[in-house]
């Protein structure tokens, strides 16, 4: 055990502290979930890739730099530390990414991975269905194979990023007469597809984060099946496994909101103070984003020395977002009586960081896997419970 | 960065855990519990030829030089069974705080240890009680100077108190003032400190290891029991219970583990990492007692079934080493104090 950082991670970190000081656009973009902010979100993925930072942890040969997972939490540390950009192309960065690196073809992979880094091709999600949610073996689009192509039809929701993106991932029955996990497949299809209708939904904070997509007899061609026919729930499911629980939310993301916590209790010592319960609330959101950091260089440690990752990574999900949820409503308690204001009236507005957090926070529990889904899996996969 | 054990750390604690589950049994500690034996010296005397006890002894005075990353390991398994025997407290607080002081009679104690001629223990820094005092030669204290000293246990007067847990032999001193001074008043803030940091890493070690217990107790009897004629296991209420702790658990572990590293490597923070892992070791403990409690129903709320051996050490090794309140204090202080980083390049710094 050694808790001190290489020669090496120390120059990592001093080249991508200075590149992102030099590059970091010192006015924040718009939201992603605009037409404007999505497109400079992307402006932005670009510069990235043009300094080679697009996604460090992949092989050179596909826009990466073929960094270590434990640099991977350095380049996120620095990346949150200098208040960079959210990644729009998270989707296909740290979910379907790690998912080709596994089990797409060569091909494939020379298709995708290098557009995906260059924010050139931005995905979208496409698992959940209007009677598919958290009973994912239940969905019903079908994906019907005919010569060279598949024809797909039928609805997915509360696909993330679906309003803008160029492609969308997801699961779709391949064989009509299967049932349950049976005859899924795991394909990519391109947005732009004749057939294809997108219905933006608007969330909590007014603005189309996701939406609706619809397919009527949409032609995709065979080769952009993802794995074997009929393998979809395998190859989902093997990605849920540490990529996937390690990269989708980083420890930086959520000490970084700590810091600010504290920062907030400071500025609003006496406010704050008049309800006994926020001090410690501040002290455990310090203690739990440590937590978070720690277990995760943990993991990291172990997988970079050869281990796998096991089943307690589920605990993973249930952590941050819990943890997410409590930062944010702490700061509204300290933030008080003008909490819900906007704009308007001196010191309203200032807290709109705080209140975007807030809202966006009350969605952590509910998307990649409601909470009660991860403790169910907690409790069978990894205590041995029965189902 | 290598936030791993080696195989050989991984390699002694799989051996002590096969050791302690065979020999320290549910009944073994009920047996104790009956019997006015004060100690269990068979069991005492394997662990000395195992090395366990002498495990943090440099290696030149007979020891095996383990440090506090090492051990931490065989500590979590003598909480998994809730070992009675003052044997996590002598590898990591009586003999590192010896290691600390100069001259030969610190060395002579730790010599003394390694032969298995006595045992020694220490006074509590927040209460002055003394556990497992009457089995032991000396106790180490603090005097009314803050000098550091080491008295001779028969020149004491002992009076034993009770604790809820009936493993825990706990004692107060009378006329155990003058012993023999180990350590001038000069060194009194650090060799305080690090006595505190001693008990409360050792216990939240035990922690880890009595969660896991209670744990498993839990999950084995929700396979188990039916109603309904089904599993209660098989219940989500029943799972999320368990559930909540094993993420608990989870999630204190590295907060143990990079508290040894601190401690071995004496970094300027350690004191903090040691008050973090206290709080989420003992936290975890606790949500697994009241979890694991319910999830047994009635059966759990008996004194023949084994859960309350763990469930009642489980308070006090929350209680002791610096309860709660301190640690939370301690690191509070810190917290809002000037030059203190936060964020996300702090965690290593």
């Amino acid at each position: 055990m050694d808790l001190s950082f290489s020669k090496v991670e120390l120059e990592f970190r001093k080249e991508i502290r200075s590149w992102l000081r030099e590059n970091v656009p010192d006015e924040p973009l718009e939201s992603f979930d605009t037409e404007l902010g999505f497109h400079q979100h992307r402006g932005w993925e670009k510069t990235l890739y043009a300094g080679n930072w697009g996604m460090v942890t992949w092989p050179k040969e596909y826009g990466g730099r073929g960094c270590s997972l434990i640099e991977w939490l350095i380049f996120e540390e620095e990346y949150y530390r200098a208040k960079a950009p959210l990644r729009v192309n998270q989707n296909g960065l740290f979910l379907l990414g790690p998912t080709l690196m596994e089990f797409g073809s060569k091909e494939q992979k020379e298709k995708f991975l290098p557009k995906m880094a260059l924010g050139e091709e931005i995905w979208a999600q496409g698992w959940s269905e209007p009677n598919a949610g958290s009973d994912m073996a239940a969905i019903q689009t079908k994906a019907i194979r005919k010569g060279d192509k598949y024809v797909v039809t039928g609805q997915k929701i509360w696909s993330t990023r679906a309003v803008w993106a160029d492609w969308i991932f997801g699961m779709f029955r391949t064989d009509p007469k299967s049932e349950r996990h049976h005859g899924l497949s795991f394909i990519l299809v391109p947005l732009n597809s004749k057939g294809v209708t997108i219905r933006p939904i608007a969330q909590l904070n007014g603005l189309t984060g996701f939406a609706e997509v619809f397919f009527d007899e949409v032609e995709v061609p065979t080769h952009c099946l993802l794995g074997e026919e009929g393998d979809g729930w395998k190859v989902a499911m093997a990605t849920a496994g540490f990529e996937r629980g390690l990269m989708l939310r980083s420890p930086a993301r959520f000490q970084e909101t700590a810091r600010r916590l504290v920062d907030l209790y400071k500025e609003n010592k006496q406010q704050a103070d008049n309800d006994p319960s926020i001090l410690e609330a501040v002290l455990r959101a310090y203690l739990d984003a440590e937590s978070y950091c720690l277990l995760t260089y943990q993991t990291a440690s172990r997988l970079v020395n050869g281990g796998h990752i096991g089943p307690e990574s589920s605990t993973n999900k249930v952590f941050w977002s819990e943890l997410d949820q409590s930062m944010h409503s702490t700061a509204m308690s300290i933030i008080g009586a003008r909490a819900d204001l906007m704009s308007g009236i001196k010191g309203a507005g200032l807290t709109a960081e705080w209140l975007d957090g807030w809202l966006f926070a009350q969605s952590g529990p509910i998307y990649a896997g409601t909470n009660e889904v991860q403790r169910n899996i907690i409790s069978e996969r990894m205590l041995g419970m029965p189902r | 960065m290598d936030f791993t054990f080696t195989e050989e750390q991984l390699l002694l604690r799989d051996s002590t855990r096969n050791f302690l589950t065979a020999e320290v049994t549910p009944s073994r500690l009920r047996e104790r519990w009956k019997s006015h034996d004060v100690a269990d010296n068979d069991l005492w005397e394997k662990m000395l030829d195992m090395g366990i006890i002498s495990a943090t002894i440099p290696e030149e005075l007979g020891g095996s030089g383990l440090n506090s990353v090492d051990f931490v390991l065989l500590a979590e398994e003598c909480g998994y069974v809730a070992l009675l025997e003052p044997v996590v407290y002598t590898a990591l607080v009586v003999v590192p705080l010896l290691c600390e002081l100069e001259g030969d009679f610190p060395r002579e104690l730790l010599s003394g240890l390694v032969r298995g001629d006595y045992r020694i223990s220490v006074a509590c820094p927040f209460t002055g009680l003394v556990e497992d005092a009457d089995t032991s030669a000396f106790v180490l204290k603090f005097n009314s100077n803050k000098e550091l000293v080491a008295c001779s246990v028969t020149d004491a007067e002992l009076s034993q108190i009770r604790s809820i847990d009936p493993g825990r032999r706990v004692f107060s001193l009378k006329e155990c003032e003058s012993g023999k001074v180990l350590m001038g008043n000069n060194r009194f803030e650090f060799l305080h400190e690090f006595l505190i940091n001693s008990m409360a890493f050792a216990n939240a070690a035990q922690s880890l290891g009595l969660t896991q217990r209670m744990l498993d107790l839990a999950v084995n009897y929700s396979k188990d029991r039916h109603q309904f004629k089904k599993p209660i296991g098989s219940f989500q209420a029943v799972k999320h219970l368990l559930a909540n702790v094993a993420i608990k658990l989870e999630f204190a572990k590295p907060s143990v583990y990079r508290a040894a590293h601190s401690l071995h490597h004496g970094a300027p923070k350690r004191s903090l990492h040691i008050s973090h892992a206290k709080i989420a070791a003992c936290e975890a403990a606790s949500l697994a007692a009241k979890n694991s409690l319910q999830a047994h129903g009635a059966m759990g709320y008996t004194w023949e079934y084994d859960l309350h051996i763990f469930s009642k050490r489980s308070l006090v090794l929350s209680a002791t080493g610096g309860d709660l309140g301190f640690h939370k204090a301690r690191l509070l202080d810190s917290l809002f104090s000037d030059d203190f980083q936060l964020g996300p390049t702090a965690t290593f710094s």
